[in-house]
């Protein structure tokens, strides 16, 4: 009786050792999608692999991505996923799940599989024409093969998701070969200062002063403070231009579950291994 | 009691003839889906179509005396661009006819791509590395819409053959519709990784 319950474990402790040793294979029908559970998250990490912080600032970056420029992502990371295809997976969540907006079909969905040593981005199909194949396969080099190379896959999802941010953003990843066009006149950079300096310099001064009152440093009799309070008089907090609104969508609390769009994708983008 | 069985026809007809109009208008949007799969086909092939002479530029830059690989590209390129498909008329010999011109082409681009083994000033080009990059993400585009076509047309072919629509299907001229069938070898992407 003994030597078969010994069998019997050891018959179940072999089977189970491969998942073990090598992880879960993961497919688009198994991957958790986070966001719609969470409307905050959009980093789907079922093995565990990112700092908590980590994903959180790339959550933080992608939720920007998606309220600022209209862009739905999902950003996948796990050791192993099926057949090792990045691209496979990419395509069958984008498409399963309908990442994007039905009618911009803008989604996103970057795929790195770490033990397999793949990776994707596949922009969906009203995507590909502002985020080339080219410039997938950029960022894809730049932030994902180097970070990945040296074992960082923290440096990887977050450098991806940043550059993707301020690609759509301000129209450059922060990536030499891919930013297209350069400041190349003084009047540009004379414009931009003098733009900047219109919209945020005095705004940014009030902020200033406001501190500096608040900290005893300056008399609230001050010329500038009198001239704010003359006008804001039941207002003691700062200039009502920062920080209004409600709490942080990141500070700790549930938020309800978001939804995908309905959105499509065609096989464009990049990837490769490193 | 004759009127009563007047009404039982009656309501008999009519009960038939609202299935007769949802069916046709399924098989409609079904034969629609998969018309539109075939134009997104027809689309990525150009697509790949178009990169070609920009490629060849790039290559007889560095390669000036390739010319029967020029040749037979352009030969190539102008053969599959003949070819078209149109979801009206489509049988299984044009169909074929179609992926042996794209079978061509795919050949010719393969041999232009190994051009740049021999001249390795072309191979780190960065021109010459985003085309092959623009053309690996066409090939990847093609798959999808070829997989995306043959699930449409399984969709309406078994839509159109399942009973009781295949009562009805004839008489309303919706015929069978065909797929893409791999090519021998095709089960492997092309490597233009060279």
């Amino acid at each position: 009786m003994n030597g078969k319950v010994s069998r019997l474990f050891l018959i179940l402790f072999l089977s189970v050792l491969p998942y073990y040793i090598w992880g879960r294979v993961w497919t688009a029908d198994q991957i958790p999608m986070v966001h719609l559970q969470d409307r905050t998250q959009y980093v789907c990490d079922p093995d565990g692999i990112l700092n908590p912080e980590v994903k959180t600032e790339a959550d933080r970056i992608l939720y920007d991505l998606q309220h600022q420029c209209g862009i739905q992502t999902v950003f996948i990371i796990a050791n192993r996923v099926k057949d090792g295809d990045a691209f496979r997976l990419a395509q069958d969540v984008g498409n399963r799940y309908g990442v994007g907006d039905k009618k911009n079909r803008r989604g996103l969905v970057v795929v790195i599989a770490v033990q397999d040593h793949q990776y994707f981005i596949a922009p969906g199909k009203g995507l590909e024409g502002d985020l080339t194949d080219v410039e997938c396969n950029d960022i894809g080099r730049a932030c994902i093969v180097q970070n990945m190379k040296r074992g960082r896959p923290d440096s990887a999802v977050v450098a991806t998701s940043r550059a993707m941010y301020n690609k759509f953003k301000t129209g450059k990843t922060g990536i030499d070969r891919v930013d297209e066009g350069e400041v190349s006149s003084w009047k540009d950079i004379f414009l931009m200062v003098f733009l900047i300096l219109l919209f945020f310099g005095y705004p940014g001064f009030l902020l200033v002063m406001w501190f500096l009152e608040q900290y005893g440093l300056i008399s609230p009799n001050n010329r500038f403070l009198r001239h704010r309070k003359k006008h804001h008089d039941h207002n003691d907090g700062p200039p009502f231009f920062f920080f209004g609104g409600g709490g942080n969508f990141f500070d700790g609390g549930g938020s309800s579950g978001g939804s995908f769009g309905g959105g499509s994708f065609g096989g464009g983008g990049s990837g490769g291994g490193w | 009691m004759k009127k009563k069985s007047v009404w039982i026809i009656v309501g008999i007809v009519l009960i038939i003839a609202l299935w007769a109009f949802g069916a046709y208008n399924g098989m409609v949007n079904k034969q629609e889906a998969a018309t539109t799969a075939l134009a997104d086909v027809q689309s990525t092939y150009q697509r790949r179509a178009d990169l070609l002479p920009n490629l060849t530029k790039v290559v007889k830059a560095y390669a000036k005396h390739e010319n029967s690989t020029f040749k037979e590209v352009a030969e190539a390129r102008s053969k599959a661009s003949q070819i078209t498909l149109d979801a009206g008329s489509l049988n299984p010999e044009k169909l074929k006819r179609f992926e042996a011109a794209q079978g061509e082409l795919s050949a010719a681009l393969g041999k232009l791509m190994m051009v740049s083994e021999r001249y390795p000033d072309l191979k780190a080009s960065e021109n010459f590395k985003d085309l092959q990059i623009q053309l690996e993400g066409t090939e990847n585009r093609i798959n999808e819409a070829r997989q995306k076509y043959n699930e449409a047309v399984q969709d309406y072919n078994v839509t159109i053959r399942r009973m009781p629509n295949v009562l009805v299907s004839g008489m309303f001229g919706f015929d069978k519709m065909v797929k893409f069938e791999a090519a021998p070898g095709a089960e492997k992407a092309p490597d233009l990784n060279i």
